[in-house]
């Protein structure tokens, strides 16, 4: 395979994948800027692990990515609480104005304001359900998948998952039981 | 799972993920165009040169220098070593022991028994008793040896016949 034709595949398959990769990467942060950081960055750390292969230059799976993206993430965080402690000001008007940011596509006014709500649903989940919600739904994965990305045991997955569905449920439709 | 469940799981299915901007596309874009213009450039200006022959006479001569190395390596080893006993012994010599009294006291003469020798002549054996006393100083510490041996001599003495 010719190095053109990799950074071709390489391409194709953040094109495709690109959305969800960025979905989780905000589930996982703060902001906008945050999540396209560790985005960023998650896909240089596999493209440099890659390109030391010499075989099994191409793209990785999709758990891999989460996996690099969570790991990323976290190590974005650790340096996320040295620098909020100097840019608190600042960094709160930020967030305010972050919080009104889509995660998702709306065609319509109607499914916009949907959209919106459980933007903001998923945000006031606990991040460990988040996760779980995230991964399955938009990265498509088997709860074995998400049980490998998170390091968590596949039952747990599936039990997160469940909460995570009820908690949304709770926020999104108050008044059923 | 129920069915308020379900709905739930089929209303977030419907949503698709908002699409990427497209700044932060190609910047991502260009982390792979990069990375291939450097792979490009190793080959392309011939940076990495295969040659077989030449490796292996390399490689060859390497380990030959390598060797010689060790070789005089050791020499020098164990010529240091030399050295190191040499010059032990030279500082060895400031604690040796220097002889401060030596004494060779008489204590005495005694007769053997008369023999005849080879050629028929009769000798008294007369055996001189000495003593002989030895002190030596470690100059370094001060510390004495005091040595006594004693020592005889014999001498044989002719008896006239005639």
């Amino acid at each position: 395979m010719t190095n053109d034709n990799l950074a071709t595949d390489w391409k194709k398959w953040f094109h495709d994948n690109g959305t969800r990769l960025l979905l989780f990467a905000r589930s996982k942060t703060n902001n906008e800027q945050d999540a396209q950081d560790v985005l960023q960055e998650a896909i240089l750390r596999l493209w440099k692990s890659y390109s030391n292969k010499t075989e099994g230059f191409s793209p990785p799976q999709l758990p891999l990515a989460f996996t690099a993206i969570r790991n990323t993430a976290i190590d974005h965080a650790r340096k996320s609480i040295r620098r909020q402690a100097r840019e608190q000001h600042s960094d709160q008007v930020f967030r305010e104005s972050e919080q009104l940011l889509n995660w998702f596509e709306s065609s319509s006014i109607i499914k916009k304001e949907r959209a919106e709500e459980i933007t903001k649903a998923l945000k006031k989940l606990p991040e460990k359900f988040r996760d779980v919600i995230s991964l399955k739904i938009w990265g498509e994965l088997t709860f074995l998948e998400i049980s490998k990305t998170l390091n968590i045991p596949a039952n747990t997955a599936a039990s997160r998952y469940r909460y995570a569905l009820d908690a949304l449920r709770k926020t999104l439709k108050p008044n059923t039981l | 799972m129920d069915k308020e469940l379900k709905e739930i799981e089929n209303s977030l299915n419907e949503l698709k993920p908002s699409n990427l901007e497209r700044e932060f596309c190609e910047k991502i874009n260009g982390i792979f165009d990069l990375k291939t213009e450097i792979k490009d450039s190793k080959t392309k200006n011939k940076k990495i040169i295969h040659l077989v022959f030449t490796q292996n006479s390399v490689t060859a001569a390497a380990i030959l220098i390598a060797f010689i190395g060790v070789f005089f390596a050791f020499l020098n080893d164990s010529n240091r070593n030399n050295l190191k006993s040499i010059s032990t012994k030279n500082e060895g010599d400031k604690n040796l022991f220097v002889p401060m009294k030596a004494k060779n006291t008489f204590e005495g003469v005694s007769e053997d028994e008369i023999f005849l020798s080879e050629d028929k002549r009769p000798y008294q054996p007369v055996r001189y008793k000495f003593s002989d006393s030895f002190i030596w100083k470690n100059k370094a510490d001060g510390s004495l040896i005091e040595m006594n041996i004693p020592s005889q001599r014999l001498f044989y003495v002719p008896i006239k016949t005639d």
